[in-house]
């Protein structure tokens, strides 16, 4: 079995099957919480621990999937440049909205780190936890955060943000749909834009714009501050 | 053909932001300066979207499969996390809403002020 688990093609066959099998569920469960690689992590992990195969031999194959995400992140641009008429037209609005929000996620999470005495590591893992994924792992592992933890927090947010957003702006009394998708989109990234663009084609259009504009302040955000 | 050819510029513009990103006196991760840089080419019109379209959306289509392997590297991080799970989820939940509310009244404070604006004038 060694000279099986040992080949890279290992970690790339288990990754395509689990996560085709997690978006098979996700077709059939059609709730947020059945996020394809929500399920496809544990189901990973599963085969690994049944027969007793090292994690070192999946990574093998994982490594050359994570060598694709820097291109992937690079290719981000393309989507940013797709949504320039939206975002020229709400200018102002999106641009203070993302940068009110993106301060507010960085100081409220570091204030909070520290109130639960979480190590650096830690810290810097949850930072950037609004935005994208691709971002936010560059962005923790350059901090000397962990990019595993980083991701599921990620991903932990932005499911929230799609269940209780809605909610949330209500309370807050707020009725302008360019108000409420930028916010989505700055508070729970691409998971909270698929929630966005049930609420509406503005709130969906503005949450899109704003994931990319929120995660090119929290980059400078975090680089520089 | 066409895909792959999009996909080595995509590439090549990573490796150039690696390049540079070498040179800088602070670190910056190089798959966002590579994101500036393409911004910069699409923006200045050197390259058009046709020209990485192909390339872009098949690795922007797939991008939750890439961060699949290092998800599943949270195995190896399990004992760093023990007993801090309640903390993280609080946390998490915190965070989300004060970042909500603060970008949502931000934003409705500006479009608002800008609609009396340009109804008064």
């Amino acid at each position: 079995m060694d000279a099986v688990t040992q080949s890279p093609l290992f970690g790339i066959a288990l990754s395509a099957a689990a996560f085709s099998a997690g978006v098979w569920i996700n077709r059939r469960v059609k709730l947020s919480v059945a996020n394809p690689i929500l399920i496809a992590i544990p189901l990973v992990i599963l085969c690994l621990l049944l027969t007793g195969t090292p994690l070192e031999h999946y990574q093998r194959g994982g490594e050359v999937i994570n060598m694709l995400l820097s291109p992937a992140t690079v290719a981000l641009a393309l989507s940013i440049y797709r949504q320039r008429e939206i975002l020229r037209e709400n200018f102002l609005p999106v641009l203070l909205g993302c940068l009110a929000g993106c301060c507010a996620s960085v100081g409220s999470t570091l204030a909070l780190c520290r109130l639960f005495g979480l190590d650096d590591a830690l810290t810097a893992s949850l930072l950037p936890k609004s935005v994208t994924t691709p971002i936010a792992v560059e962005l923790s592992r350059q901090g000397g955060g962990v990019a595993a933890v980083t991701i599921v927090v990620v991903l932990f947010t932005g499911i929230a943000g799609a269940a209780l957003a809605p909610a949330m702006l209500r309370l807050l009394r707020i009725t302008d749909p360019v108000a409420a998708g930028v916010a989505i989109g700055t508070a729970s990234h691409g998971i909270g834009t698929a929630r966005a663009l049930q609420l509406g084609k503005v709130q969906g259009a503005m949450s899109g714009v704003a994931i990319g504009v929120s995660g090119i302040i929290t980059v400078l955000l975090l680089t520089f501050w | 053909m066409k895909t792959l050819r999009q996909l080595s510029l995509l590439f090549a513009i990573y490796l150039g932001a690696v390049w540079i990103c070498s040179l800088l006196p602070f670190s910056f991760p190089a798959s966002v300066l590579g994101m500036a840089l393409l911004l910069l080419l699409l923006f200045t019109g050197v390259v058009k979207p046709r020209q990485v379209e192909l390339g872009a959306d098949l690795l922007l289509e797939n991008m939750m499969f890439l961060f699949l392997p290092a998800g599943v590297s949270i195995l190896e991080y399990y004992p760093l996390l023990r007993g801090k799970v309640l903390a993280l989820v609080l946390i998490a939940l915190i965070t989300l809403a004060v970042t909500l509310a603060a970008s949502a009244l931000t934003a409705g404070a500006v479009a608002a002020l800008l609609r009396r604006r340009r109804g008064g004038a």
